[in-house]
Formats: structure tokens, C-alpha cells, sequence
């Protein structure tokens, strides 16, 4: 194959790129060999050398960002991964979100925020902090390895973002050495043309990403078998992770609520639940964390929570980027033939810290004596265990897909098909999870409110003697009663859901109660109370919400026979709304009021009402979910959701279903091809039958407005008014089909009266039967002067407004070698008058007068003399019957589908605020005692 | 014997107790025959039939949509999903589906489509169940 020259390619950032690649692996992996190799006795010129090294990997990282950035925004589309992810229209914001669609744009993520974690601990200022930038490296060291896009042998290391699209593809439009100009983006997923999609990656990577300093802290003291010193530098490391953590997992359920089609914040996917599982276990390795730095217990359970919660973060980002969730979840990365270097991944990062963990597991400080019962470490510990728990239940669930896959690799090596051994994920995910997870939520609220009365080592707490006792009872006296209370206040509540509900306000109402008693203002006390408490009331939220949503958008009485034997959760969720018929469901009228376009969506108007037993309307709001179409407007991509919010309910609104020919250009095509037009002929005033209705001309337009179109001037339109009825209805409707001609063009406004299924339009043979073939028209000839007004007969006038040599462009765009003259002829016949713009041409001797129409009223025209002496210009004119005259066709089909409706889905969350009041104040605890901890710190030394 | 191990071993044994309960609401994919056999909830595996019937008229009923579908021994029957047809429906290359079989149709109450997209490696997946 000879080799093309290609033209406008900008091959320079391939090239820089992958040189930044290259240079960010080796300077990580020079440092992760310095590491290894002075461990032992790492010098202070080591440190300067993995100071600079990091300083170089860093920069080459935050260079390859800018670089992609940068083609993204030149739109250099000749590069795979620009291709991709940008088109010409992605607005710029959005740059960011096409950066980090792909997967090695997320990785590139996680590395930038390794890299600004690194920069805490590149000055070495305490013991660790070597041995942490280090471990920092060999994790960008394996994540660099991801975007190397270098061949060993057969097989590809990484996926390069600087790999040109003629690299990826094979296909002959690389023939074309100009074929830069030739390609366009595919441009982002609509879906993810989202604000949510600006924040809610970078913030969940910044949480995946720095769950790495409690791992690395936890691996470097058993490296150095110190078991101590790293307890309490690490806590607000890991405060900070669980908050920003926690933030990320609680952005993302507020995105599939807010923004997506899911009708919930969680969904117990499988790619919600492996962000959870490194939350949960990092929060249970906080608060043995907390054990150990104050009592000595729990160290070895600490290392190994910190060491699990990054590991699970790994593990995630297999499950995630491997295409291994294909069956099972909705939104995980596709494949791109990293699997092997993940599974590499994931093996390296557990069993490091596992081998030392064996290894040295005899020197794990053991305290002599057992936690006491009384004492706040034992059920601290026992917490964690818990948490513990809920996380291996989610991720034994979760990880069925690999059991399948791992059996398959097993059954290659017999030649054996291990398909009938497979597993798929449970049948409700739902229930499966929250069937377990329920009792560990009671467990962890008890457990968090005990704790909080007990002290570290027993003795202190028998010293609290009856005051522990008064609290503990207080604040079980009141939680019982406001279960009591909320139990009859909601219906469907099963009685677990009361020992939920029992626990839930005993957290809160321990917290409240601790925060009250304690004496001075201590934001340590606070931020326990803000977790504790805030974890309670995220309970209530969920219990409160998920017992109780309400499916509004269903109609008791069109419940099929079929489904006799469904459960409640099974009826139907979705109900079909017609434009202007108000609809009452489950407690609510609703209307579909008005759609409208605006720039790739549709947006749909909905009134909901309540009405009190007077009809009085009351509650009325107004909700607008939306459509969006495809960057081509050809298909209908994502449905937006629209919501209500109340302080104690929201009302969730979404389109699940719009008529076909709205979804897409093609499907239109086909309905319109479908119809079976009759051709009818009718004078104004006449009544025409059709199949089954009558229809009368009523009037005739000559102007009209229509949505969504831009009119010109010189346009002709016309419109009739119809009034249709069908035999069994005494009031007409009314129909107004319209149609447009410009120049040489036709454009068509078919009306289509949904409630008949009747669909009108005007054929564009209207325009031959009003404006007769021109040869043969008999003429007749006029000389006027300018301003001057002449009497044709039958009340009807014809008046030279201008002559000019300044010719509207859209009309006539004269050559060289031709002068060109525009007059400008008002004619009216009393009702209605039309402006004329005949030109007179000469081509070298010849004389051209081209004629022009107007529709009604109806003339043709052409502008054939021009006499300088006299002034006078000369046309020949043709005055048309009237249209009212005339038999005019009328295009009828009757087998119209309907395209008035739409399908909904509503739904109603009572104290949904309650799970983002509950979560939020849970994490800015863990905020607050991150800041308090780093302060208390500074404020030491 | 030392508390602690009693304890670890309690917790290894509660561990194992949970693990198994859990394992036993893992499903299998089944076969228009295995569902029609059992009559229980199952999952099941197939591909549209192309060449019939795809019927939803959201103007009658918005809750009723029913297409065939083949399974993975090439039998093909009736399907009907209770909800509306999802967006790309007919060009999906994998139908995963949750529900029973009755009367010769399956009824299906939650659906996971797989998609071709404009990428030629790439897939979207694009579900049809709702959640929480």
C-alpha cells in the first residue's frame, strides 16, 4: 500500500502526547524503583530525586490534560478520542464533560488527582510522606500504563488519547489525504450534556482518588513496622476522603433523581453499589481508626479497613471498565481491551498490602486485655464489623458477573462450556438489597447511638453511672414515641420498618440529646452529633420515601385482566395524557397544556391540580419535563424530568412515551407515506362528504402564522379555515390546512385534527389551477406611470408603487452582461391587496419579462415596456377568477395516528428532603471533623 | 479456647450463614421452556424477532407493549412488557428480560436492552425498569 500524504492534520500533539505519556510512566517509574531499591535507608538525595521526579511526572500529567483540552476545543477531529467524544455544536462548557466520558479521560482524572494529592506530601515534611508520594506513583505508574497505546508483540498495552482516528479505523475515506475536512465529531451522549456531568465525575474521582492516602499511610507504617505514629496524621486524610467520597456517591444519586429516567436516587445498580462499598468500608476504618488512637485496639482491623476501601476502589474500576457488567447494569464504560492490565491492577494493589499483612502479622501490637463490654471501643468495633458486613453483601451480590466469568476461564482450560453453571444478578435488585441492608441500617443506628453515651475503656462509663442511664432512657422514651407517631402516620409500613424506624430516632435522638448536654461548644462533639444525627434522619428519609412513593400516574380502572395476579409493585406506572383533556389520577388532575421547541428539546407544559369537594382548585403548579433529541434532531435521546419540590413531598414528572412521528424524522416519513389521502374539490361555503364527515369551506386566507417557521417577504400563503364534524358531534371543529410558495418552492402546513384522526392539507396543484400555463394566457396590456393608479374593472386596482434597478437578491441576481429593472405593482380588489415585483431584463438585444403570481387576489403580471420619454412602463396582465369562484381541492385522509399525546410518568416522594438533609449533614460531620483535626494540628505545632 | 477466637469464628460463621441466604436469591437465565416448566420469575436471554409483530399503542393503553423474542434455543414467543416500548427498541442486539411465563406468553416485568451504538465496539445500554 503506498503511503498518503495527508493534508491538515496537526500531527505535533500526537507526537508531544505521547512523549507526555511515556515521560509521566518512566519518571513514575524511576521513583517507584528508587523506592524499592533505598527503602530501607531512603537518604535525603533519594528525596530530592523522587522530588523531582514527581515534579516531572506531575507536569507531564497536567501538560497531556491541556493538550487533550486543547484539541478538544480546536476540534482536531483527525484524533480518536476528539472524534468521539466532541462535535462542532457541543457547547464549550461541555468540554469538560466530553474530556472525562471516555475512559481515558477518566483515568487521566484520577491521575490529576493523585498527582494534587501528591503535592501535600512532596516536601517531606513528615515521616511517611516519602514513603506515601511514592505509593501515589506506583498507582499512576500502572494508571500511565493504561494510556501507553503501545504494541508488545500481539497484544496492545493501554489505549492512547492521542491515537488518530486512521490508526483506529479501517475505512477507504483514508484514501483521501484531505480527510480532515471531511470528518465530523460524534459529540457527546445527550444524555451527558448535563451540569451534573460538569461536577459530579470530578468530585467522585476526587473521593476514588484520595482513598488512596489512608491505604497509603496504613502500607507504609507496616512497611516500617511502626503500628502507631501514622494513626493520627492519617484520620483527617481519611475524614476528608469519606466527606468528598460521600459527596461524589450523594451527587450522583441526586443526578439520577434530578436529571435522569431512573424515577429514584438509587437503584441499587451495579455501578452505584461498587462507589458505595469503598465508602462503607472506609467509614467502618475511621471509627477503628479513632479506636485505635485512643485506646490501642484495633490497629490491625484499621490497617486492614484502609487497605480494603482502596482495594474495593480498584476493584470498582474493574467491574466498571471491563465490560463485565454488560448484562447487568445501565451505566457502566464499554470494553476497550484493558481487562488484563485491570485484573493486573487489582492483583497488585491487594496483594502487597496483603502479603505484608501476613508476614508481619505476629507484630500487630495485641492488647493484653479484651475490649471491655461497657466500653465505647468494643461497640465501635462492633459497628465497623457491621459496616463490614453490609459492604462484602453488596459486592457478593454485585460481583456475579465476574463468578461467571472466572468459571468460564475455568471451564477453557477442560474445553468445557460452563454456561448452565452461570448466575445472573437477583430478579429485584431492589428488594434484594434493601432486605439486608435494612437490618444492617437498624444495627448501625443502635450501634451509633450507644456509642455515643459509652466512653473509651469501660471504666469511664461506669463512672457516668445514672447519668448514662437518665440519657439512655430519655432518649428512648422520646424515640419511641415519635416511631409510634410516624408509624400510624404512614400506611404501608411493615413492622422490621418499625425497628428501623425505632433505631432511626433513637440516632437522632441521642444526638440531639449528647448535643445538648454537652456543656462547652466542642466541634470534635459537633461533628459526631452532625454524622450520627444526620445518619439517622437519611434513614427516616429513605424508610419515609421508599415505603411510601407513590406511583400518581396510574388509573385503578384500567388495570388489564391479565395482570390479575401481579403484585402492587407491578401495576402500571405509566399513563397516556391527551393535549387539552384533563385527566385525574390518584389524587391529582393533570393537563397537557402546550409543547414547546427550544434548541434540541421539546418541552411539555403540565398543570396539576387538586380540587376540594366545591371544585375549587387547590395546589395548582405547573411541571415541565422534557425530550431531547439526538445532536442530528433526528431522534428523540434522553427524557429530562421535571419536579415539584415541597418541603415534604416532591412530585416527579417524566415523558416516557411521545407519538411515533415525533420521535423520529423517519418514523414521521413513514406515517405520512401511510396515509390515504382522498382528493375532494370544493367552492367556498360548499360542503364536501367524506368517508365519515362532513366538511365545509368556511373561509379563505391569504395569510397565517405558523410555529417553529420563518416567513419572507414575497412569500404567498395560503390557508382555508374548515369546519369538520363527524356525525355523531353537533359542534364542528375547526381545521386550518395552509401552504406557501416561494420562488420555486412548495412548503405544505397539513392540519391534522387528532380528536377525528382526520388529516388536511392543500395539494400544490392549487397553484396550476389558479395561475393558468403563462404561454397561454390571454394578456392584456397597460401603460402606467409611476404612483399612478389604474381601474381594472370590478373594483379592482393595479398602482406602479417604485421603479428601481436595486433588485432584491432573493428575486433575481442579474449577470454581467444584463441590466435588470424591478417595478413594484400594488393590485387590490378591495379586501385584499398583494405586492408585485415583475422585472424587466435585457440580455444584449433581447428583452426578457418574466411573470409573476399572486394567488388571490389573483393576478399574473409581467413587466414588458419601458418608454424613457414618456415615462410610461407597460405590462401585460392577467386578472385571475376569484378563488371563490373556483373548485379548489382539498386533500382528506381519515386514517391519521393520533400525535396529541404523550405518556407519563408521576410520581410522589414524600420527605425526600429528608435523604438530602440527612446525607449532607452526615458528611459535612465528617467535614467538620477533618477541618478540627488539621486545625488542632497547625494550631500544636 | 481464647475469646477472640471464638469471636472470629462466630463472625466467619455468621459471614458464611449470610453469604448463603443471599446466594439464594441469585437467578438463572432461563429458556422460554425452563419458565414455561417452572412457572416461577426467572430471567431470560433472547433477541427480538424482527419479523413480527412489534405492538404499542400508547393512545389505548401506555402499559401494554408486546414484541416476540428468541431465545437462546431459537424458540420464539410472545412477549408483553408491562410498560412503554423504551427509545431504540428495534435496535437492539440483546434483550434481557425479568418476569414469567403464562398461557404461552411471557410476561415481563422489567427490561435491559443492549444496543449497538454509532461506535462500532462501543455498546449503550439502555434500561427500562424503574427504581427506588
Amino acid at each position: 500500500m503506498k503511503s498518503i500524504q495527508y493534508v491538515g492534520e496537526h500531527l505535533w500533539i500526537h507526537y508531544t502526547g505521547h512523549f507526555l505519556v511515556c515521560l509521566a510512566f518512566i519518571s513514575a517509574l524511576f521513583a517507584l524503583t528508587a523506592f524499592i531499591l533505598n527503602r530501607k535507608q531512603f537518604s535525603d538525595s533519594w528525596k530530592k530525586v523522587l522530588h523531582w521526579l514527581f515534579l516531572i511526572h506531575l507536569t507531564s500529567i497536567f501538560s497531556i490534560i491541556g493538550l487533550i483540552f486543547f484539541m478538544m476545543s480546536q476540534h482536531y477531529y483527525e484524533y480518536n478520542y476528539v472524534w468521539a467524544h466532541v462535535s462542532d455544536e457541543l457547547p464549550t462548557k461541555y468540554i469538560l464533560s466530553a474530556f472525562w466520558e471516555g475512559q481515558e479521560g477518566s483515568f487521566l482524572l484520577w491521575m490529576f488527582w493523585n498527582c494534587v494529592l501528591g503535592l501535600f506530601f512532596f516536601r517531606f515534611r513528615s515521616r511517611f510522606d516519602h514513603s506515601i508520594l511514592s505509593i501515589i506513583l506506583a498507582v499512576n505508574l500502572i494508571l500511565s500504563s493504561m494510556l501507553l497505546g503501545i504494541y508488545v508483540g500481539e497484544s496492545r498495552i493501554g489505549s492512547s488519547p492521542f491515537a488518530l482516528l486512521r490508526h483506529m479505523m479501517d475505512i477507504p475515506l483514508f484514501n483521501n489525504a484531505e480527510y480532515t475536512q471531511l470528518i465530523k465529531g460524534n459529540g457527546l451522549n445527550p444524555l451527558l450534556q448535563n451540569y451534573w456531568m460538569i461536577i459530579h465525575p470530578p468530585t467522585l474521582f476526587l473521593g476514588f482518588a484520595s482513598t488512596i492516602i489512608p491505604f497509603a499511610y496504613a502500607l507504609s507504617g507496616i512497611m516500617e513496622k511502626d503500628f502507631s505514629n501514622w494513626l493520627k496524621p492519617v484520620l483527617p486524610w481519611a475524614l476528608f476522603s469519606g466527606f468528598i467520597l460521600g459527596t461524589g456517591i450523594l451527587m450522583g444519586g441526586a443526578w439520577a433523581y434530578e436529571a435522569l429516567s431512573f424515577g429514584g436516587y438509587w437503584a441499587w445498580d451495579p455501578v452505584e453499589n461498587m462507589s458505595l462499598v469503598p465508602w462503607i468500608v472506609l467509614i467502618a476504618g475511621i471509627h477503628t481508626n479513632l479506636v485505635a488512637k485512643s485506646t490501642g485496639f484495633s490497629v490491625g482491623a484499621t490497617m486492614s479497613l484502609y487497605f480494603l476501601s482502596f482495594i474495593l476502589v480498584v476493584y470498582s474500576s474493574f467491574l466498571t471498565r471491563s465490560g463485565i457488567l454488560g448484562d447487568s447494569s445501565a451505566h457502566a464504560f464499554t470494553q476497550m481491551g484493558l481487562e488484563w492490565q485491570l485484573v493486573f491492577f487489582c492483583v497488585v494493589v491487594s496483594s502487597i498490602p496483603l502479603a505484608y499483612f501476613i508476614s508481619r502479622y505476629k507484630l500487630i501490637p495485641q492488647k493484653e486485655q479484651e475490649e471491655q463490654f461497657h466500653s465505647r471501643e468494643f461497640w465501635m468495633f462492633i459497628g465497623s464489623l457491621v459496616l463490614l458486613f453490609s459492604a462484602l453483601l453488596i459486592s457478593f451480590t454485585t460481583s456475579i458477573p465476574v463468578y461467571n466469568k472466572i468459571l468460564d476461564q475455568f471451564g477453557k482450560l477442560f474445553n468445557y462450556s460452563m454456561e448452565s453453571w452461570h448466575r445472573s444478578p437477583p430478579l429485584e435488585p431492589i428488594k434484594h438489597h434493601n432486605q439486608y441492608q435494612l437490618w444492617i441500617g437498624v444495627l448501625v443506628a443502635l450501634l451509633s447511638s450507644i456509642s455515643v453515651y459509652l466512653r473509651y475503656l469501660g471504666e469511664r462509663t461506669l463512672k457516668l453511672g445514672k447519668s448514662f442511664l437518665v440519657s439512655v432512657s430519655i432518649s428512648l422514651l422520646i424515640s419511641i414515641g415519635l416511631s409510634w407517631i410516624s408509624y400510624y402516620s404512614f400506611e404501608k409500613l411493615h413492622w422490621s420498618h418499625l425497628l428501623l424506624l425505632g433505631s432511626a430516632w433513637f440516632a437522632i435522638c441521642s444526638s440531639a440529646l449528647y448535643l445538648i448536654r454537652s456543656i462547652r461548644f466542642n466541634p470534635l462533639q459537633s461533628a459526631l452529633v452532625c454524622s450520627h444525627g444526620g445518619f439517622g434522619i437519611l434513614l427516616l428519609g429513605i424508610l419515609f420515601t421508599g415505603i411510601n412513593k407513590r406511583i400518581i400516574s396510574t388509573n385503578e380502572f384500567a388495570q388489564r385482566d391479565l395482570l390479575e395476579n401481579w403484585s402492587e409493585d407491578d401495576i402500571s406506572k405509566h399513563l397516556t395524557l391527551i393535549k387539552d383533556q384533563k385527566m385525574f389520577m390518584n389524587g391529582y388532575w393533570v393537563n397537557y397544556s402546550s409543547d414547546t421547541f427550544i434548541n434540541k428539546s421539546r418541552i411539555y407544559e403540565l398543570d396539576f391540580w387538586k380540587e376540594d369537594s366545591l371544585n375549587n382548585k387547590t395546589e395548582h403548579f405547573k411541571l415541565y419535563p422534557e425530550v431531547q433529541y439526538d445532536n442530528k434532531l433526528t431522534k428523540v435521546a434522553a427524557a429530562n424530568p421535571s419536579t415539584k419540590h415541597y418541603l415534604n413531598r416532591d412530585v416527579f414528572s417524566l415523558i416516557a412515551q411521545i407519538p411515533q412521528t415525533q420521535t423520529d424524522v423517519e418514523a414521521a416519513k413513514k406515517a405520512e407515506d401511510s396515509l390515504k389521502y382522498e382528493l375532494y374539490f370544493c367552492k367556498l361555503k360548499d360542503t364536501i362528504y367524506t368517508k365519515n364527515h362532513f366538511i365545509i369551506l368556511d373561509s379563505i386566507l391569504t395569510d397565517f402564522a405558523a410555529k417553529d417557521f420563518e416567513f419572507k417577504s414575497g412569500d404567498q400563503k395560503l390557508q382555508f379555515k374548515l369546519k369538520v364534524k363527524n356525525l355523531e358531534d353537533k359542534e364542528a371543529k375547526t381545521a386550518s390546512p395552509g401552504i406557501l410558495f416561494r420562488q420555486n418552492l412548495v412548503y405544505k402546513f397539513p392540519y391534522q385534527l387528532d380528536a377525528y384522526r382526520v388529516r388536511i392539507q392543500i395539494p400544490d396543484t392549487i397553484y396550476d389551477l389558479v395561475n393558468p400555463k403563462w404561454e397561454n394566457i390571454p394578456f392584456e396590456h397597460l401603460l402606467i406611470k409611476k404612483g399612478q393608479k389604474v381601474e381594472l374593472g370590478q373594483g379592482k386596482f393595479l398602482k406602479l408603487n417604485t421603479i428601481s434597478r436595486d433588485i432584491d437578491p432573493e428575486i433575481y441576481v442579474p449577470k454581467e452582461d444584463e441590466i435588470a429593472v424591478a417595478a413594484e405593482i400594488e393590485f387590490t380588489n378591495g379586501s385584499q391587496t398583494v405586492l408585485l415585483k415583475p422585472i424587466y431584463l435585457i440580455r444584449g438585444n433581447q428583452i426578457i419579462s418574466l411573470p409573476v403570481s399572486a394567488i388571490s387576489p389573483g393576478i399574473t403580471l409581467r413587466f414588458s415596456k419601458i418608454n424613457p420619454q414618456t415615462e410610461e412602463m407597460g405590462f401585460d396582465y392577467f386578472v385571475h377568477s376569484d378563488l371563490s369562484k373556483l373548485q379548489l381541492p382539498i386533500l382528506v385522509a381519515e386514517n391519521a395516528v393520533r400525535n396529541d399525546f404523550i405518556v407519563i410518568q408521576v410520581i410522589e416522594f414524600p420527605w425526600i428532603n429528608l435523604v438530602w438533609f440527612g446525607s449532607i449533614l452526615m458528611l459535612s460531620g465528617l467535614l467538620l471533623a477533618s477541618y478540627t483535626k488539621i486545625k488542632n494540628k497547625r494550631d500544636a505545632s | 479456647m481464647k475469646k477472640s477466637l471464638v469471636f472470629t469464628l462466630s463472625l466467619i460463621a455468621i459471614a458464611i450463614v449470610l453469604l448463603i441466604s443471599v446466594s439464594k436469591d441469585f437467578s438463572t437465565y432461563a429458556t422460554f421452556n425452563k419458565a414455561a416448566k417452572s412457572g416461577d420469575q426467572v430471567k431470560l436471554v433472547g433477541t427480538l424477532a424482527k419479523d413480527q409483530e412489534i405492538y404499542y399503542q400508547p393512545e389505548k393503553d401506555a402499559n401494554y407493549f408486546s414484541f416476540y423474542l428468541t431465545d437462546k434455543d431459537g424458540i420464539t414467543k410472545k412477549v408483553i412488557l408491562n410498560a412503554p416500548k423504551p427509545q431504540d427498541f428495534e435496535l437492539s442486539e440483546q434483550v434481557v428480560l425479568t418476569g414469567s411465563m403464562k398461557d404461552d406468553v411471557f410476561l415481563a416485568k422489567s427490561m435491559l436492552l443492549k444496543c449497538p451504538s454509532k461506535y462500532k465496539d462501543e455498546e449503550i445500554y439502555i434500561k427500562s425498569t424503574t427504581a427506588l
